[in-house]
């Protein structure tokens, strides 16, 4: 299965090929570093990326659907915990 | 003040160095990298130009440079920003934003240029606004072993796909 196009800027020709297995070994690396990061984050940030928006509270009150908005909120608090 | 007027200025390699040149417009509809290949030696400036691009999953679009070896993998500094969420540092590439979600288009540019031609380093700076409330933003640099010659348009997990839009690059 191919991954990437090559587009060949001085000529327009399209190329399509998979990733060779240096760039999956790559690939798999930066996954790994991703989730290293974001693990090495303190509860609060990874929340945050996480909880409903400004937007969607307000919806929430205006439509008197709280209950579902807390369960959303305990949902990612449980997730990351303190 | 005086005006100078000529019919043609070339650089050292003979190009133009006032020429733009724009590749043709890439469908990213499919597939989970878009390299723009070829890019010739001389070049300064590179802007990458994003139009409803989206992807298939939540792994953050960025941009990654290369040169003969092929794109260069590590040793990149930079963080992208998505506004409502959070900062995210990034080594592997030029981080357009933080986060992002399937059901999302990105439209905006990144500009990447020369910043010293002894040791091939590029900066970046992007603005990007999404169909989803949000704001992208990103500055990072890199130093390449030689001389440009390619740039990838990709994501930071590298897996998900392209579902949407179309990208081009501007160059001179």
């Amino acid at each position: 299965m191919a991954d990437v196009m090559e587009v060949n800027v001085m000529t327009g020709e399209e190329t399509t090929r998979s990733y060779t297995q240096q760039e999956k070994d790559n690939i798999a690396a930066a996954q790994a570093e991703t989730k290293k990061n974001f693990d090495a984050l303190d509860y609060k940030t990874k929340r945050k990326s996480e909880f409903p928006t400004i937007e969607e509270c307000v919806h929430a009150i205006l439509d008197d659907d709280l209950e579902a908005l807390q369960a959303k909120r305990t949902a990612v608090k449980e997730k990351y915990p303190k | 003040m005086s005006k100078l007027v000529v019919a043609e200025i070339e650089d050292a390699a003979g190009g133009n160095p006032f020429s733009i040149t724009i590749s043709a417009e890439q469908a990213t509809t499919s597939l989970a990298a878009r390299d723009f290949t070829s890019i010739p030696a001389g070049v300064k400036e590179i802007k990458i130009l994003l139009a409803g691009v989206s992807t298939s999953g939540t792994s953050p679009l960025m941009v990654q440079l290369g040169d003969a070896g092929g794109i260069e993998t590590t040793g990149y500094v930079g963080t992208g920003y998505t506004s409502n969420t959070t900062n995210l540092a990034v080594t592997t590439g030029m981080a357009v934003m933080a986060s992002t979600i399937a059901a999302q288009t990105d439209q905006g540019m990144m500009i990447i240029c020369l910043q010293d031609s002894s040791n091939n380093t590029w900066v970046s700076s992007n603005v990007t606004g999404s169909s989803n409330d949000d704001i992208g933003h990103g500055g990072s640099f890199k130093s390449l072993s030689g001389v440009l010659t390619q740039v990838r348009l990709t994501t930071v997990g590298g897996s998900d796909t392209f579902d949407a839009g179309a990208a081009s690059i501007q160059y001179q």
